[in-house]
């Protein structure tokens, strides 16, 4: 009788541990740090969470916006957030600094910062910024894809401007003659809400005068969430992934889904703007959130070349394309 | 010299209680660097920075002294016209309190769009900052006066100007320099949010320029130099007020 009990008891334990290992029948809580307040950009994540393909990966994904989004690489790697939204440059940045995070997903296939001129000001191209005054939101790297920007155009790079460090106001600085330019804006968001309150702008994309291509906006997790929780990855990039293949057939939806979630949005903004990231999702052989390796390798040799990283890095640790989707 | 180092002794113990389980922390844990460098890295960064540091101390500092002057001068006046006239204090002091609760971090970036990305608005958001705690002291002091002094010198035939010169004056001062004292402490938040939102030189710019580019060591080492000039202005104001105002400690006791 005492074997018997001994026995069911056992065979119970068994049958739990062996349950509790399947990991794929259990829900995993993930967080997720956007790089700036929830747009147009993220509308693939919101539909995702409305439309239960987070829910269909046994995934609890919570979607917020970091007091400080520059801190978004540093929590990823921290392990404090699972998975982060940011800009390819920065992440090599980190990595050269030694920050261990690995981008998984390509979200925009290109740049979107660029330079905006009022359209009233004739200016179409960089050389007729000589002897301009540039605002820029003070990020290090803008003054060197400005420079190349410039150079491309036949100017002596920064030297032929004045450059005006206006924090995030990069908008209302232009639009108060403070400046005649600015870099740093995204031509999917700031040229729309420009031109809404009644100034259009004229648009110089970064990859059309010398710098090379690069994603604006990557997904990134941690090496080490990576490497152990690989199954995880790979369910949250396919339910990502899903989630954008919708938001490309049909962005407006999207957008509505997005204001269900955050009604704060600007709607005047986000939904021309939806419309013009909806190609900008679309990855080789539309496929979504492909990253290729010599983009990479272009890009960073660029930064090195301009010594914004370290010589050594090797820019093909820092990605992977195995989670991109059909 | 001995003297001071043993009356600030607490102090320095602490620092070294810190600083040290910090450094020790930082090596157990094997926190990396940037998430949080270690006390010794931080000092190597002061060492090896030291002329850009300076360059960019001397900068922040002029905005902080500037700004607290006109803190000081704004305070100062404000707070008279206040204790002379009735009609003044209500129809000023609403506002001044209210002042308060402008969050400068939003008013800052309009403020260099208003007035250009130069040294003004930095000036101005470090008067914005520190002259309410002038005001607000020196008034408590301007009226903290014993009322029979006052209608005394009334009878004695004083007019409303000597009271005030001979008496609300020297009696607010104190007051004056407890407020003098917040304000500076403060002043030095001031500097940095308006460097935060947009420059091109001062600690405040040298640490949002650091942080995306992950150099954690130069953002602690700005906020080590801050904290000394915080704490060095507030000795030099105590200073002064030994100097200026040798009652000060005696009203207080």
């Amino acid at each position: 009788m005492k074997n018997k009990l001994m026995g069911f008891i056992l065979l119970t334990v068994l049958a739990f541990l062996i349950l509790s290992c399947d990991t794929s029948t259990e829900i995993v809580q993930v967080k997720l740090a956007l790089d700036w307040y929830p747009n147009a950009n993220h509308i693939g994540l919101y539909i995702a969470q409305e439309k239960g393909y987070f829910e269909d990966e046994n995934l609890e994904v919570e979607i917020y916006t970091p007091s400080d989004p520059s801190t978004v690489l540093q929590t990823v790697a921290s392990g404090a957030d699972e998975f982060g939204m940011n800009y390819q440059p920065d992440v090599l940045i980190a990595r050269s600094e030694g920050v261990p995070v690995i981008s998984v997903l390509g979200m925009v296939q290109h740049p979107l910062n660029s330079i905006m001129v009022l359209q009233s000001s004739g200016n179409k191209t960089p050389k007729d910024l000589k002897g301009k005054k540039v605002g820029y939101p003070g990020i290090p790297w803008n003054e060197d894809a400005l420079n190349t920007m410039l150079e491309s155009d036949g100017l002596n790079g920064l030297e032929d401007i004045e450059l005006v460090n206006v924090g995030w106001e990069l908008g209302l600085s232009m639009i108060s003659e403070t400046v005649d330019a600015i870099i740093g804006a995204y031509f999917t968001h700031e040229s729309i809400l420009l031109k809404n309150e009644g100034y259009p702008v004229n648009v110089m994309r970064m990859e059309e005068w010398g710098v090379p291509d690069y994603y604006e906006l990557v997904m990134v997790t941690s090496e080490d969430y990576l490497s152990e929780n690989g199954n995880v990855v790979e369910r949250f990039t396919r339910a990502v992934g899903k989630g954008y293949i919708d938001a490309i057939s049909d962005p407006q939806t999207g957008v509505d889904i997005l204001k269900k979630y955050v009604p704060e949005i600007d709607e005047d903004i986000d939904r021309p703007g939806a419309d013009l990231l909806q190609d900008l999702w679309k990855g080789k052989n539309g496929r979504f959130g492909t990253q290729e390796e010599v983009r990479w390798v272009s890009f960073s040799n660029w930064m090195k070349a301009r010594n914004i990283i370290d010589a050594n890095l090797d820019p093909k640790a820092a990605f992977t394309d195995k989670f991109s989707t059909e | 010299m001995i003297n001071w180092l043993v009356k600030w002794s607490p102090a320095f113990g602490i620092v070294c209680l810190i600083v040290g389980a910090w450094q020790l922390l930082v090596k157990i844990q094997e926190i990396p660097r940037w998430l949080l460098p270690s006390p010794s890295s931080v000092a190597t960064t002061i060492y090896s920075d030291h002329s850009m540091l300076m360059r960019h101390t001397l900068v922040t500092l002029e905005e902080i002294i500037l700004g607290f002057f006109l803190a000081l001068a704004a305070g100062v006046i404000l707070a008279s016209a206040i204790c002379l006239s009735q009609t003044i204090e209500k129809a000023l002091y609403p506002f001044i309190i209210a002042s308060q609760t402008v969050p400068i971090i939003v008013i800052a970036p309009m403020l260099l769009v208003w007035i250009g990305y130069g040294l003004a608005p930095k000036i101005i958001v470090v008067a914005l900052i520190s002259f309410f705690p002038i005001v607000v002291n020196t008034v408590d002091g301007m009226k903290s006066i014993d009322p029979d002094i006052q209608k005394l010198m009334r009878t004695l035939g004083g007019q409303k100007a000597q009271v005030f010169s001979k008496i609300m004056i020297p009696s607010s001062l104190p007051y004056l320099f407890s407020g003098l004292r917040v304000a500076i402490a403060i002043s030095v938040i001031g500097a940095v949010i308006g460097e935060w939102v947009g420059s091109s030189e001062g600690l405040g710019y040298l640490m949002i320029r650091s942080k995306p580019q992950f150099q954690t060591e130069r953002v602690f080492a700005a906020i080590i130099i801050l904290s000394f000039i915080g704490v060095g202005l507030f000795a030099l104001i105590t200073y002064f007020e030994k100097v200026l105002v040798p009652w000060s400690n005696e009203q207080r006791n």
